[in-house]
């Protein structure tokens, strides 16, 4: 027996004496995120009732959709501009491409939104003869048969571009040109699509319905600059010589110019349309709350644009740590001001995000095994566990490309 | 033991094929292409084509008065968007550094300026700071780098009998020496007016937009991303029916390929599916969110009076551009055809934003207007190109060095015997002067000769940038974005003061008014029901539609610090070559390191010795020139 193996089973013996060290066994942590996701919603359910639940659930299931929808395009971007460089990025888009096992988890957790149609949309009822055409289709049955469009196609892309990173370039080949447009076009179409079915239309008021065509895109932004964010705190730096590492942080600061940017022109359009329903779109989210959280989102922005100048890899680590924040923020602040009258965060908010992260990550590996071709192992230098299923023999993980430098 | 299961990662530029530059080319042949394509004798074939572009202009000029305001307006918008669509992709190519866009940047670049100048003859319906910010971020950019390049003309004229022509050159290329750290203050600067000119472009389309919400029924949020879109599409299509043209008149197949067309080809493709999304969401979400006067406005572009402009943009502007998933169709003649119909069918958009409904003379007299300006951007093309390479020869020469094995130039020439350097005004003085094949080996010269124990001052020239040289000299560039942001801090301050001061005289408390309502304490309750009043030009609320109008004013005031800058870096950096050592013609397009005296005893008998005993190619130059150098090829 080797030493690691060794130390293995210490470490089991003791964990089979203690809580903390039973449910941190890497076995049985998918079980323990589970119980733990389900009691926080359970909880949130006792607290706040099934009424108050369910906006909150829809902004934390958002959360995590963000995650694989968002790093889609990124994940395409990136590769198609590998292309063009001698030095291919390697852990973060590994760390995408290990994002995109997200996306059927995402799918089966979207379950109980048509379930809860009546309470987060506006029924075909509310849409009177010269209202929205939408509203006529709001039914569940409907709303529940776009979503399995939707997420059938966005699993399709998931599959098929996951699938490219997980053999070596030579074998795989790259993502051409035609295919990363089909895959980049597709997978716009159906974000805009969903956003404007799942964020958008969240609300329940009669009246007037807020409506704007860059919804969609600035959603589509939203989700990719915080996916890229969640990768650049995930992945592990480049290996190689400071000069030929990668710089992470412009990306992530374009993302967020363009976000930014997308939000400023949609808020001057309406704001020079006049429209009603915008007004009051706006009105419900610029309390306290949301001033504080816009004018932190532009200092993010901000400091990410500075630092581009003398960027780092600590320096890109804080940016993303606080473009993600504001994105989670954001999220909530699209969905829960409609059930509310006004943005702010409280605890069933919170305990629905631990909820659904306990879920995702309780149901993702058993996803893993299920859909191999998304089975993507976040590889890279330094992590044992891949090396030890390496050595094992463990065939069900597709190889990763390794840095060039390890040639 | 199991073979490995990972290969080599193939280099990127073998999934392509297509060279991005000639085989052939070389640092000579392609000053020489270039420089002959300007000096060159003008044929029958430009007379005719200045002849043809001066009647259009003609008929531009009488048809002006006829055409409404509304689509003088429009046609401001065409213009604009193909300004800022050139600029941007000159703008973002040179910013992502990529190597091959040598090749159509110098047409981008002077559509871009062109275009600017045209929309700034018609009534432009956006803030004029936005204008005057497109027409000064493209210029810059356009000046900026066009230096080098003056100054291999300059040089090509010196000798001949052009005094005149050579006068003109010398006069604008005067600070021009291309010196490493002029080189290295020149890629800085360009790369600054690069981002200004993609400001600009962005701020003039949103403004477009915003004009277009504010007088017009018009408030699709998608409108501001479409002219984006639609901008970068046009100019791709503009450039590349430029390109083709280019191609076909001057010979320049081996700088202008097939593979620039390719790309082109693919981007007018791509950002033709980016503009049909923001249409076809643009028509989803008026028909499924939208309400029954939403509903009655799409039904009113589709069949209704709206519907010609609509459909000329779909079928000339959008659709053919699809045609390009056809490989073979990217890279002839067809390109060019669908290029300049998307340029052209894109601006039937603008009618659309400026909603002017007009009758059939109307459009009749627009159109034609349209064609007579589009005369007068082929008049400025044909007499600019007279005046200036159509292909920048100092990144086409780096280009052509990086790919080429054999584009520098290897044999060495015989010593300075046709006259002193002609931008030099200095006296003789003691010194020596290496000539290297290339700038690694001029680069491995200079780590050899420097060391604490060398009694010199190493400068070195080349013919395109040399940032491993300027490396190997500690060359330190400028702070040129330091006075660039003062600038652009300046510009968006003084915008700001004077608005105030515009807005304080609407108010009836003058500024000390202005001052309350700007306080956040002071605004009303967020989004007051009344907020459809709020966007009155005199309400605070206007401070936000004044941000655009402020960031060009920034870009303004940028590109000016930015230009003065570069100015005061050139003069300072412009190196030191003995007028007796430094012949214009003889030396022109190779590496040339110069040493000359500093504050200790200078031995260039040593120095001799010195670069003599550096390996070949490695730091030991072609020839050396000065007192104790062999005056001949080594």
């Amino acid at each position: 027996m080797s030493a690691e193996e060794k130390g293995d089973a210490a470490r089991k013996a003791a964990g089979a004496k203690s809580a903390s060290g039973y449910f941190l066994d890497p076995a049985r942590r998918p079980a323990a995120a589970l119980a733990v996701g389900l009691g926080c919603l359970l909880l949130a359910f006792h607290h706040a009732g099934l009424p108050r639940l369910a906006p909150s659930y829809l902004a934390a299931w958002t959360c995590l959709l963000a995650l694989p929808a968002g790093a889609l395009p990124v994940v395409i971007m990136i590769e198609r501009a590998d292309a063009w460089r001698p030095q291919p990025e390697t852990a973060l888009l590994e760390t995408l491409r290990g994002l995109l096992v997200l996306m059927p988890v995402a799918a089966i957790l979207a379950l109980p939104i048509p379930l809860a149609a009546a309470l987060l949309y506006p029924g075909p009822e509310s849409a009177g003869p010269d209202g929205p055409l939408i509203l006529r289709a709001g039914a569940p049955p409907f709303l529940a048969a776009r979503l399995a469009l939707y997420f059938a196609l966005w699993t399709g892309l998931a599959l098929l571009f996951a699938r490219r990173g997980g053999e070596p370039w030579a074998k795989a080949g790259r993502i051409d040109d035609g295919r990363a447009v089909l895959g980049l076009g597709l997978h716009t179409v159906v974000g805009t699509l969903a956003a404007y079915d799942l964020v958008m239309a969240a609300g329940t008021d009669p009246g007037p319905r807020f409506h704007a065509s860059a919804f969609g895109l600035l959603v589509l932004a939203a989700w990719s600059s915080l996916a890229l964010a969640a990768a650049i705190l995930l992945a592990p730096p480049d290996v190689g010589p400071a000069r030929r590492r990668h710089d992470r942080l412009t990306p992530l600061a374009v993302l967020l110019l363009v976000w930014a940017g997308l939000h400023a022109v949609q808020f001057l359009m309406l704001g020079a349309a006049a429209d009603p329903a915008a007004a009051a779109w706006y009105r419900l989210r610029s309390s306290f709350y949301g001033r504080v959280l816009a004018l932190a989102a532009a200092a993010v922005v901000a400091l990410a644009a500075a630092l581009t100048l003398r960027p780092g890899e600590n320096r890109t680590r804080l940016v993303a740590a606080l473009a993600v924040g504001v994105h989670l923020a954001e999220l909530f602040w699209f969905v829960t001001p409609a059930f509310r009258g006004g943005f702010r965060l409280n605890l069933t908010d919170l305990l629905a995000l631990a909820g659904v992260t306990g879920l995702a990550m309780g149901l993702a590996p058993a996803i893993r095994r299920l859909v191999p071709g998304l089975a993507v192992t976040p590889a890279w230098p330094g992590r044992e566990r891949v090396k030890t299923r390496a050595a094992e023999g463990d065939t069900r993980r597709k190889s990763v490309v390794r840095p060039p430098e390890a040639f | 033991m199991s073979e490995p299961a990972h290969q080599p990662v193939p280099a990127p530029a073998s999934l392509y094929g297509m060279p991005v530059i000639g085989a052939g080319e070389t640092v000579s042949s392609i000053g020489a292409a270039l420089t002959g394509a300007v000096l060159a004798p003008v044929g029958r074939r430009w007379r005719l084509a200045v002849a043809g572009a001066l009647a259009l202009v003609l008929v531009w000029a009488g048809l002006r008065p006829a055409v409404p305001a509304a689509l003088a307006a429009a046609g401001a918008g065409w213009w604009i968007g193909l300004a800022s669509g050139c600029l941007l992709i000159s703008g973002l190519l040179l910013l992502a550094d990529v190597a091959w866009r040598c090749g159509i940047a110098r047409l981008a670049q002077t559509a871009a300026l062109l275009g600017a100048g045209l929309a700034a003859l018609h009534p432009a319906p956006l803030h004029g700071v936005s204008l005057t910010a497109l027409f000064a971020a493209a210029g810059g950019l356009w000046a900026a780098a066009l230096l080098p390049d003056l100054a291999v003309l300059r040089d090509r004229l010196a000798a001949g009998p052009e005094r005149r022509r050579a006068r003109v050159y010398r006069a604008l290329s005067a600070v021009w020496r291309g010196s490493a750290v002029q080189w290295l203050a020149w890629e800085r600067a360009c790369r600054g007016f690069a981002l200004l000119g993609i400001l600009a472009a962005v701020a003039a389309l949103i403004d477009l937009a915003l004009a277009a919400a504010l007088h017009s029924d018009r408030h699709d949020t998608l409108l501001p991303v479409a002219l984006l879109v639609e901008a970068v599409l046009s100019g791709a299509g503009l450039i590349a029916t430029l390109a083709v043209a280019l191609r076909r008149s001057l010979g320049l197949d081996g700088l202008v390929t097939g593979r620039h067309l390719d790309i082109l080809g693919r981007l007018i493709l791509a950002f033709g599916l980016a503009a049909l999304y923001c249409h076809v969401t643009e028509i989803v979400t008026a028909l499924l969110y939208g309400d029954a006067a939403e509903r009655a406005r799409l039904i009113r572009r589709l069949l209704g009076d709206e519907a010609p402009a609509f459909w000329t943009l779909m079928l000339a502007g959008l659709l053919p551009t699809q045609l390009f998933w056809i490989a073979s169709l990217r890279r002839g003649a067809v390109l060019g055809l669908i290029g300049a119909l998307a340029a052209a069918g894109l601006g039937a958009d603008h009618v659309l934003a400026a909603r002017a409904g007009a009758n059939g003379a109307d459009l009749a007299a627009a159109l034609s207007a349209a064609i007579g300006s589009a005369g007068l951007f082929v008049l400025g093309l044909l007499l600019l190109f007279r005046l200036v390479p159509p292909v920048s020869i100092a990144e086409t020469r780096r280009l052509a060095l990086g790919q080429n094995p054999h584009a520098a130039q290897r044999s060495p020439e015989p010593g300075p015997a046709e006259g002193p350097h002609p931008s030099s005004g200095q006296g003789a003085r003691p010194g020596l002067m290496a000539v290297f094949a290339s700038e690694a080996e001029l680069a491995e010269a200079v780590r050899g000769l420097s060391g604490p124990d060398t009694p010199s001052r190493l400068d070195a020239f080349g013919p395109a940038p040399m940032p491993e040289a300027a490396a190997a000299l500690h060359a330190r560039g400028h702070s040129l974005n330091r006075v660039a942001l003062s600038g652009a801090f300046l510009g968006a301050t003084v915008f700001l003061v004077a608005r105030a001061a515009g807005l304080g005289e609407a108010v009836p408390e003058g500024l000390a008014g202005m001052t309350a309502l700007a306080s956040p304490a002071s605004w009303p309750t967020p989004w007051s029901n009344s907020w459809s009043n709020s966007w009155a030009i005199a309400s605070p609320l206007s401070w936000a539609l004044a941000a655009v109008p402020a960031l060009a004013a920034a870009v303004l005031g940028g590109t000016l610090g930015l230009g003065i800058a570069l100015g005061a870096a050139l003069a300072r950096a412009r190196g030191n070559v003995s007028p007796a050592l430094a012949p214009a013609a003889a030396l022109a397009g190779r590496f040339l390191l110069t040493i000359e005296p500093a504050d200790a005893p200078f031995r260039p008998a040593a120095l001799v010795r010195r670069l003599e005993t550096l390996p070949e190619a490695a730091g030991r130059p072609l020839a050396l020139y000065g007192p104790s150098a062999p005056e001949r090829p080594l």
